[in-house]
């Protein structure tokens, strides 16, 4: 549709308007179209639309910002720790789209309370949290997680992580992790992923590894990830609880050797 | 004297007289306000739209207030799908009813003009976008360089999952994005018949669920199975998993 009128003769308020049906992504990349443009889309108005609801409850009283650009920009390149420090919470820079990372505090771990012979609780410098869970020895290995499905963003596709590192990791080459990902009551989707990140580890009779099977990967901030699973949230009236497991049960053998960051929620967005 | 029948009389900048329910023209906040505070049987002048553009609107705002009072049997999809028919006009008139729903304060139609604009603009890279709209380019080459530094990570393609706005699609070219698919969520803007012969080979791959973006953002999706051979006219979400060069 090839236009003669001139969009930014438009009202401000209508530019701006616009503008805030697209995405930050998009907003971003309207900036070097003309001068106009750019004042449209360094607005307050414009970046006030892509932040979250209720934004002002989650921004410490110390910090403060010199546009809503900027405070969006902070919100998604630091993560801020929420419900007295036990979710951290970020968004999606290029859709404004809520992410979250659930720390081992607000996880189920079994065989994790009362006795610090199975799993303890260490601070390492780091991690997200002030305490993180090492895993010394279990033959039963299951966690849980849930999170309200109302604090996800609408119409979102998303996809869950376990979030770790390995220090003289054992025992989990003979089974992969069976992980998954669905509102509680429902089926869910599935995932197996081994645990362990060498794949010669895996003992011959294990092998050829199927397709599926993943093995963990190595994210930009040093911890290693496996994927738990997706969740398309609609967004519907009757919202209820995703719930998010990662269980080794097959093998009875002793494993350990493992330090849980937590569990990611992070969505996944058109560029 | 039933309130059913009241009319309501709007002169334009042309010098054309409508008369209208008053049910009708109040979905206009201005009119609302002017026709609340003023004389009843006067002519109201809505000075800056022209006859054109009003008949237009009052065509926007009966249908509206039929659907919603039931007088019109028409399914909210159905509605929407009329809503996406209406703004499928070129590029003055659509600007025409930006301004007039701005001046009289139609929020439903203002969010459904603009939408229709930013879909014109999502994905798109600058210069695409000054060609569609004939925009002239103001900035000095260094201003330029600068605003696009300051905003780098938004130009910055990622490989993962994509999306691509499809203004025109050859069925080799849908099969080809198929086989990279792993997800199951749509959006396609098209031409709508060669859509629906590249939907129909999906319907071969894994299951795949089609959801239609409304025109207004404020209506819900709705859900579409890919067998339907009527999945309309607008976008239909599409994600999936691709790398591509900006």
């Amino acid at each position: 549709m090839c236009g003669t009128l001139d969009l930014s003769a438009l009202p401000l308020d209508c530019i701006t308007l616009i503008i805030s049906f697209t995405s930050p992504r998009d907003a971003c990349r309207l900036s070097p179209v003309s001068t106009a443009f750019n004042s449209a889309t360094e607005s307050d108005a414009v970046w006030e639309s892509f932040l979250p609801s209720q934004y002002q409850a989650l921004i410490p009283s110390s910090l403060s910002f010199s546009s809503k650009k900027q405070l969006y920009l902070s919100l998604c390149e630091n993560p801020l720790l929420i419900e007295a420090g036990r979710k951290s919470f970020w968004m999606e820079r290029g859709s404004g789209k809520k992410c979250y990372m659930l720390s081992p505090r607000d996880l189920t771990i079994i065989c994790s309370v009362d006795t610090p012979w199975y799993w303890r609780w260490v601070s390492i410098p780091e991690a997200r949290f002030d305490e993180v869970a090492e895993l010394r020895l279990v033959c039963w290995f299951e966690i849980r997680g849930r999170i309200s499905v109302s604090m996800l963003s609408p119409m979102t596709y998303y996809k869950a992580y376990l979030v770790y590192r390995v220090r003289n990791i054992y025992g989990f080459q003979f089974y992969p992790a069976q992980l998954s990902v669905g509102v509680v009551g429902t089926e869910g989707s599935r995932r197996a992923a081994y645990l362990e990140p060498e794949r010669d580890r895996i003992p011959i009779d294990r092998q050829p590894i199927p397709n599926d099977v993943q093995f963990p990967k190595a994210r930009v901030d040093g911890w290693l990830e496996v994927e738990m699973g997706e969740f398309f949230n609609e967004g519907c009236v009757d919202d209820g609880e995703l719930e998010m497991s990662a269980l080794e049960i097959q093998g009875g053998n002793e494993k350990g050797g493992l330090i849980l960051q937590g569990i990611e929620i992070r969505a996944i967005t058109p560029n | 004297m039933g309130s059913t029948s009241t009319k309501i009389k709007l002169r334009t900048s042309d010098q054309k007289v409508f008369e209208v329910e008053k049910a009708v023209a109040v979905q206009s906040q201005t009119i609302k306000y002017i026709y609340e505070n003023g004389c009843p049987d006067s002519v109201i002048h809505v000075h800056s739209v022209s006859g054109d553009i009003l008949s237009k609107i009052l065509d926007y705002c009966k249908k509206h207030v039929n659907s919603a009072a039931g007088k019109e049997d028409i399914s909210p999809e159905e509605l929407y799908e009329w809503d996406a028919n209406f703004v499928k006009v070129d590029q003055n008139t659509l600007f025409d009813l930006i301004l007039a729903a701005n001046c009289l304060k139609i929020e439903s139609l203002l969010d459904l003009t603009c939408q229709t604009v930013a879909n014109m603009i999502k994905g798109k890279r600058p210069e695409e976008i000054r060609t569609t709209f004939n925009i002239k380019n103001d900035y000095t080459i260094e201003a330029e360089e600068a605003v696009r530094r300051e905003n780098k990570w938004a130009f910055d393609m990622l490989g993962g999952v994509g999306t691509m706005v499809i203004e025109e699609l050859a069925d080799d070219t849908m099969s080809k994005c198929v086989t990279n698919t792993k997800s199951r969520v749509c959006v396609i803007a098209a031409n709508q018949i060669v859509m629906m012969r590249s939907i129909s080979k999906l319907a071969n791959k894994k299951s795949i669920d089609v959801y239609k973006q409304p025109q207004n953002p404020t209506t819900p999706r709705i859900k579409e199975s890919v067998k339907q051979r009527n999945v309309g006219t607008g976008f239909i979400e599409l994600f999936f998993h691709f790398k591509c060069k900006m």
